[in-house]
């Protein structure tokens, strides 16, 4: 039962960091949390739909065009959300990035209903492994190897020269400006990277709950794990997601099904109430 | 002069209606009315101080709740119940008040939001008190002998509710605590260095806001006798922030407008439920990009700049 609901945990943990990845990377370099990034985890379960089962392609083509398609989705949302209000209050972005959400899910809603989707699965569903008992599917592999091939991925790409730019962008904004890179440019690659992420998470998470306008949920978790790494660390966050997937199934699993939420928020109060900075604060002040 | 013989014809007017107009319209002008004391208590602590806040519909649930149960398990009062509730209400403020001194922006947003999904969760998992997601069906309140039973007998203790409750946020507004709340908003720096105390007046704003939320979610479990926790979920919430943003905040008169306008909008386009969402989020982005004085605020700004051109135009010719 134990390492039952640590394996779902981590599972779970891994796609949660991966949206939560998404939200430290624009916060960072935009200093905006964006509050629709549920949504794009949304769009992309919708894209793997719409690519899979509706225009039934490979998986290969789904793949790439459901990343392409939330690439471009989050270039139009920096566009919308975050150039017209760069220079706004903190209270107004994340009304507006509230408000983007709402018209995504409702657009999801318009075109597809409430109904429930589901994706199959890439790999085969049939158990491949059984360690001690548990059994592990292909699936899981896919999802666990996946997630950690896209943090790689998201390393690599910080050693590229855009890369070092958006780190740049991220650490000094003035400094980035004055040594010659284009914020504009940044800050659209900036949302374009962060919603690849979410939208790979949205087509990872899709057969595991099915894809439906509610599936914006995940976004709960995820601002928890990028609260537990204090919305700067990178480490941090993919810990926090973890932290929240196995103590979540943990407790689900130990006490009810109705502590699965509770718990999710009772960490969130917790870390903002002892250590708003996050457990992981390297000491590197913000800028102001 | 002016002034009494307009006090006399609100009051005329106030009196009238309900016995001019259905049931239907009766209950829609109590509806707007709690959304109102929900929007200006609201504005209190967004609009005034800049402290965002996502659970706002815990407060109202707070305050719906314990009014409810009060009324059903320990048989008190109405008119008892409705305002400690409140009270409760900002009482269980506080417990989010006091972190929320350290948290500001996103964090607050944040914080806000996780306590009131801890407050719906709590109600719909404490099943033995709140009979959960099955919701509470409430008695019709009663004042002493009177039973008010019909919307149009709510409508005499709402609406002076509300009228009440107006007149105490705008006299706040013109006193020194309503701008040291302000001035909180302004530059938390500059407030404090003036000798404005951040936390005192913080955490008043909170226990302030919640108590309005508190009274407002009491006068709806009276008009719609039936509370289910789905009602106060967070995107109410987002809903009451929509009520503000999209009238004007920090204006007693634009937190009506608010209120008035998002709580007629779906009867007016009752049919197309499924385009509702997406009009309040349309409505919501449209305002807080290009109107973010809200509909009060460009109203004021357009006057002012006839009625100053009306004054320059003689002159000129």
């Amino acid at each position: 039962m134990f390492l039952d609901l640590l394996i779902s945990g981590l599972l779970a943990g891994s796609l949660y960091a991966l949206v939560a990845l998404g939200l430290v990377v624009i916060f960072k370099a935009t200093d905006v949390v964006n509050f629709a990034q549920g949504e794009i985890v949304m769009a992309g379960g919708y894209f793997g739909i719409l690519f899979h089962n509706v225009l039934g392609q490979n998986w290969i083509v789904t793949i790439l065009a459901t990343l392409a398609c939330s690439l471009v989705l989050g270039l139009l949302l920096e566009r919308v959300a975050n150039r017209p209000l760069m220079r706004a209050q903190s209270f107004t972005v994340i009304i507006a990035t509230i408000g983007l959400g709402i018209i995504l899910r409702n657009i999801a809603r318009i075109i597809w209903t409430d109904d429930v989707y589901a994706l199959p699965p890439v790999v085969t569903a049939r158990p491949i492994a059984q360690l001690a008992g548990v059994t592990l599917t292909a699936q899981s592999f896919f999802v666990l190897l996946s997630a950690l091939g896209l943090v790689g991925a998201l390393y690599g790409f910080f050693q590229t020269k855009l890369g070092k730019a958006m780190r740049a962008v991220q650490q000094n904004r003035t400094g980035a400006e004055l040594v010659g890179i284009e914020l504009p440019l940044i800050f659209a690659l900036t949302w374009a990277v962060s919603a690849c992420l979410a939208g790979a998470a949205g087509f990872l998470l899709a057969p595991l709950v099915g894809v439906s306008p509610a599936m914006g949920w995940i976004a709960v978790k995820a601002f928890v794990a990028a609260i537990i790494g204090g919305f700067t660390s990178i480490p941090g966050t993919i810990a926090g997601g973890f932290v929240v997937g196995v103590v979540e199934n943990l407790a689900g699993g130990y006490i009810s099904t109705a502590m699965k939420d509770i718990v999710t928020y009772a960490i969130l109060i917790g870390v903002l109430m002892v250590r708003p900075s996050g457990l992981f604060e390297r000491g590197l002040s913000r800028r102001a | 002069m002016k002034r009494v013989g307009l006090t006399l014809v609100g009051a005329l007017i106030f009196v009238a209606l309900p016995f001019l107009v259905n049931n239907y319209v009766v209950y829609l002008s109590n509806l707007i009315a709690i959304n109102v004391i929900l929007a200006i208590g609201l504005d209190i602590l967004t609009g005034w101080t800049g402290q965002i806040s996502l659970g706002h519909a815990g407060f109202a649930a707070v305050g719906a709740y314990a009014s409810g149960l009060a009324i059903l398990h320990l048989g008190m009062p109405f008119w008892l119940a409705l305002p400690l509730a409140a009270l409760f209400a900002a009482l269980v403020s506080l417990v989010i008040g006091f972190p929320a001194l350290r948290l500001s922006g996103h964090y607050l947003a944040l914080a806000t939001f996780g306590f009131g999904e801890v407050i719906q969760l709590t109600i719909i998992h404490a099943e033995r008190l709140t009979n959960g997601p099955r919701g509470l069906w409430l008695p019709a309140p009663a004042l002493g002998p009177l039973k008010l039973g019909t919307d149009r007998s709510l409508y005499f203790l709402i609406i002076p509710v509300t009228a009440v409750l107006l007149l105490l946020a705008w006299n706040l507004s013109h006193s020194g605590m309503g701008r040291a709340l302000l001035s909180i908003r302004m530059s938390e720096l500059a407030a404090s260095s003036v000798g404005i105390s951040l936390p005192r007046y913080k955490t008043l704003a909170f226990a302030l806001s919640a108590f309005y939320a508190g009274i407002a979610g009491g006068l709806f479990g009276a008009l719609v006798k039936f509370l289910d926790p789905g009602a106060f979920s967070v995107w109410q919430s987002i809903l009451y922030l929509t009520m503000i943003a999209v009238g004007g905040m920090r204006s007693i008169s634009g937190a009506v407008i608010g209120a008035a306008l998002l709580t007629l909008l779906p009867e007016v386009l009752g049919g197309l439920q499924s385009y509702m969402e997406l009009g309040y989020g349309v409505l919501l982005l449209t305002f807080i990009i290009f109107i973010p004085e809200g509909i009060y605020g460009r109203l004021g700004a357009t006057l002012e700049s006839w009625r100053s051109r009306a004054a320059t135009a003689p002159s000129g010719a």
